[in-house]
């Protein structure tokens, strides 16, 4: 039973420093989980799930200051993320974050992930190549 | 109250030493849960017999642009049981690592979360001079009774 989301829809997300909820792609989906408007997925069903988010991003350049991107899974609050990872690199063109981590969920529930990166830097969709992309999968466990 | 998982956050607080020495990481509580309880060390008591599911993540700020490098690991009673993860900044200002596991305990045994700092900069865990919160978070999943 898992939801699979990706890749990311939007490239260019965005690289201004503030939080974007990423825009997702169903590939895969069940009676646990619904996709609202590509960004808001809906719990339909009340459990403990394991939920795995990856982020990659570009710099496009060796000499840039500094790039960062963050995955942030909120329950309806913005102010309230349930984790957060931050991978930091600087003179790296590319980078990725990711966060596997378990959350108690009641039907009705939405859960955003969040991305984050700084100016210069984008969050891939894949068009560079096969590989990059960010993906995010869901799966009840009881 | 959570039933199935517990949850921790660290903002600030915590200074790595960094010379590589391994620190615990007292967790402040944010979600209680029936399973088990933390101390003001960080020291995690298990009250239930059960398969358990560990999240966490640690970021760091070194403080200058030199050579730096940040590990977490997870360490039970049992003491036979570790999960390590390192991540390195060759020429950064801050790093981020995450660890998992699963571990099946007993009632009683308990967890810890320890990180360590190396580099040539002035390493701390605090919030950042960004203006975000660069703490770390842990979530505990109870997957089996």
């Amino acid at each position: 039973m898992t939801l699979k989301l990706g890749p990311v829809i939007e490239n260019n997300v965005t690289g201004d420093g503030s939080w974007h909820k990423t825009n997702w792609a169903v590939s895969e989906a069940d009676a646990d989980w619904s996709l609202v408007s590509g960004t808001d997925i809906t719990c339909q069903r009340s459990g403990m799930y394991i939920l795995a988010c990856g982020v990659y991003y570009i710099t496009g350049t060796t000499s840039h200051a500094g790039s960062l991107v963050a995955v942030d899974v909120i329950r309806d609050m913005v102010t309230d993320p349930v984790i957060r990872a931050y991978h930091y690199n600087a003179q790296a063109i590319v980078g990725a974050a990711n966060v596997v981590f378990p959350v108690d969920l009641e039907a009705g529930d939405i859960v955003n992930v969040f991305g984050r990166v700084d100016a210069g830097t984008k969050i891939l969709d894949g068009t560079q190549s096969d590989t990059d992309f960010s993906y995010v999968m869901i799966s009840r466990v009881k | 109250m959570s039933a199935n998982v517990w949850r921790g956050i660290r903002t600030t607080g915590v200074a790595g030493t960094g010379n590589g020495a391994w620190v615990d990481i007292p967790w402040v509580e944010v979600d209680a849960a029936p399973f088990c309880a933390v101390d003001g060390a960080g020291l995690i008591t298990f009250s239930e017999d059960g398969g358990y599911f560990f999240a966490v993540t640690g970021n760091t700020v070194t403080g200058s642009a030199n050579p730096d490098r940040m590990s977490m690991k997870l360490v039970t009673s049992g003491g036979d049981v570790d999960c390590v993860e390192g991540l390195r900044n060759s020429y950064g200002w801050a790093a981020g690592a995450m660890v998992t596991g699963l571990f099946a305990l007993t009632a009683g045994q308990t967890a810890k979360v320890q990180m360590e700092i190396f580099g040539m900069g002035s390493n701390s865990l605090s919030v950042m001079n960004r203006g975000e919160d660069y703490g770390c978070h842990i979530l505990i999943g109870k997957v089996r009774s």
